[in-house]
């Protein structure tokens, strides 16, 4: 008995100690409760944008207008299970379509409050050569708007998770929607029956 | 006395300390209950804050925390407490290895805290109410469906609660997603059902809106016949705007420990185990009303969370004290024989066995003993607040402005009337 608690003992002592960090490429993925993560974040922002820009939406609105199209990032609602940083999703859809050079990108409407706040200080501050005048904003021909959504089966401790972002991209002038975009993402997590 | 023996004897003298340690570290948890009867909420909270937990206590820490910071209004910082709880009441969830050892051997207190099933969804009531409170609807929504999640995980009937549902189904209301709220609410409709408990009327009114919006004529009609309503019943007024209230009243009981004697005629003796326990229930102050100018608002039952708490004892008594005999009678078979070859370390062996042998009283004791909700529509003004009729009138309670049209929603409890608002 004596032995059996000590042995126990010392297993616990031990047990608690160090810790340890270790510095990982931002690009790699690393699952550690298979919760929507930075991973699944940039890859689907990549995809659907690369799927968004492959689509003749542009090249009409190029032809029939002459110049590339402006786009604005609208609302992304988090309708899943999860805590999900939408920002964090919305950063890398805009990342990816700015990189593209296809489109113009213009301040989504939290955004345009605060340089328009600074656009009246300078009205009333700044020189006259280097005062911002308003009015020459550039108005957006698309709203991009979306949502993600989950679907979860559960059994025991296991859990399929089914993560579906919808995207759709909608014109400014008549309301038409000109691409939608899915992604889907499906999890298999296994949680473990036993622990130390 | 030989050396060995000697360092046998010291190895458990040590070993018998650590362990009289240990049990004094779950008096100081549990008795976070009893301390808040006498202190205030702040005073309760430099308490808390100045114990060092032992990792296995950590998620009771934790929810602890989270729900005075909730009763004080600090909801960023309670859901931080609740999430750093949720992740190691997960873990807590698989069947350890070690904790099957000690628990066999020492007590139960040895276990990593892993919370009943309704402490567990009432995690996610609380932080919904958190997000709530902040007009944070999104991520309050997040709360609702994993508390779904969890009370599809869990069959248990002690994990199917009317006040997640209730919440959940308010939540799809100001969200505009008509057909989800209608769900939940029948789904709490039918645990108070089961329950034998009356339906608040706020649930009433909120299930013949729901039916009438999704256009269910049949179960409008039904729902109104069942609640001896006429028909138009729940309609919305013009220039007026709702405010319901969201009371959380009193604290849950904590656990004691009561000490048993029983016959054991494997050993042909008696032996004394220790089982916890629930004192009484004792009459509470129940609140009955809040007063909006010269509205006096209804605060009925939608959650008995002491009832919960004890419904979750008593469900797992019989395995508990199979397990807690089984221990005792190990531990009495090994200090018969070691009385036979070594009497002072039997001496010793029989000491620990005493020391060791506490019933495990941890559980969520800061949890209100209920939650409580009422409703009224009013027409569009600025309404002084008085508190609840159990409540020191000394408390000052802010005024309340009604906005035609809106969901004005209170958010109160019975410790702090700083109450938070927030308008949908």
């Amino acid at each position: 008995m004596i032995r059996w608690l000590s042995l126990l003992l010392l297993s616990t002592m031990l047990a608690g100690c160090g810790t340890q960090v270790t510095r990982l490429n931002p690009e790699e993925t690393l699952d550690l409760s298979g919760s929507w993560n930075d991973s699944d974040s940039r890859l689907v922002a990549q995809e659907m944008i690369r799927d968004a820009l492959s689509h003749p939406w542009i090249s009409q609105f190029e032809t029939r207008t002459g110049h590339s199209p402006t786009v604005l990032i609208g609302t992304v609602r988090n309708l899943s299970h999860e805590h999900i940083n939408i920002n964090t999703f919305v950063n890398d859809m805009e990342r990816a379509l700015i990189n593209s050079g296809r489109v113009i990108f213009v301040a989504s409407s939290q955004e345009r409050g605060e340089i328009r706040a600074e656009r009246i200080d300078q009205d009333l501050n700044a020189t006259e050569s280097t005062r911002k005048a308003a009015g020459n904003e550039l108005g957006a021909d698309f709203m991009l708007q979306g949502q993600i959504n989950t679907i979860i089966d559960v059994a025991s401790r296991d859990q399929v998770r089914y993560y579906q972002v919808d995207l759709t991209l909608i014109s400014l002038v008549d309301n038409r929607k000109m691409w939608i975009g899915q992604k889907k993402i499906k999890k298999l997590v296994e949680n473990s029956k036993l622990r130390y | 006395m030989t050396p060995v023996n000697s360092l046998r004897i010291a190895a458990s003298f040590l070993l018998l300390m650590l362990l009289h340690g240990c049990a004094l570290q779950q008096h100081q948890l549990t008795g976070m209950g009893r301390y808040l009867d006498s202190h205030s909420l702040n005073e309760t909270l430099l308490k808390l804050d100045a114990l060092k937990p032992e990792p296995r206590d950590r998620p009771l820490y934790q929810l602890n925390r989270g729900v005075i910071h909730h009763l004080l209004g600090n909801y960023q910082q309670s859901n931080r407490d609740f999430e750093a709880a949720k992740a190691l009441l997960g873990k807590a969830q698989a069947i350890s290895v070690t904790e099957s050892i000690t628990s066999t051997t020492i007590n139960e207190t040895f276990n990593d805290y892993s919370a009943t099933p309704s402490e567990r969804v009432l995690l996610h009531v609380v932080m919904a109410l958190n997000y709530l409170a902040q007009k944070d609807l999104s991520s309050a929504r997040v709360e609702a469906l994993q508390a779904d999640i969890l009370m599809r995980e869990i069959p248990e009937e002690n994990a199917q609660l009317a006040s997640a549902r209730f919440i959940a189904g308010l939540i799809f209301e100001l969200n505009g997603e008509w057909s989800d709220a209608m769900i939940s609410y029948r789904k709490a409709e039918e645990i108070l059902t089961r329950r034998h408990m009356p339906l608040p009327a706020s649930l009433q009114q909120r299930l013949l809106i729901s039916t009438r919006q999704l256009g269910l004529e049949n179960e409008h009609q039904q729902y109104l016949s069942r609640f001896g309503l006429a028909s138009g019943s729940g309609s919305e007024q013009p220039h007026t705007g709702e405010v319901l209230i969201l009371f959380l009243n009193g604290k849950v009981p904590s656990k004691h420990q009561r000490m048993i004697s029983i016959y054991v005629p494997a050993l042909e003796h008696h032996v004394t185990i220790a089982q916890p326990y629930y004192p009484p229930r004792q009459a509470r102050n129940n609140a009955t009303a809040l007063h909006l100018g010269s509205a006096s608002v209804s605060l009925e039952l939608l959650e008995d969370i002491d009832h919960l708490a004890r419904e979750a004892l008593e469900a797992g008594s019989s395995k508990r004290l199979a397990l807690t005999l089984a221990r005792a009678t190990s531990k009495h078979k090994m200090i018969k024989q070691t009385r036979q070859k070594d009497p002072l370390l039997a001496l010793l062996t029989d000491l620990a066995a005493i020391v060791t042998e506490v019933a495990d009283t941890r559980s969520w004791n800061l949890l209100p003993a209920s939650i409580h909700i009422g409703s009224v529509r009013l027409p569009e003004g600025t309404y002084p607040q008085r508190s609840p009729s159990s409540l020191p009138q000394s408390m000052v309670s802010p005024e309340l402005q009604v906005k035609a049209g809106k969901t004005q929603l209170l958010i109160t409890n019975s410790y702090n009337q700083s109450t938070s608002l927030a308008y949908y």
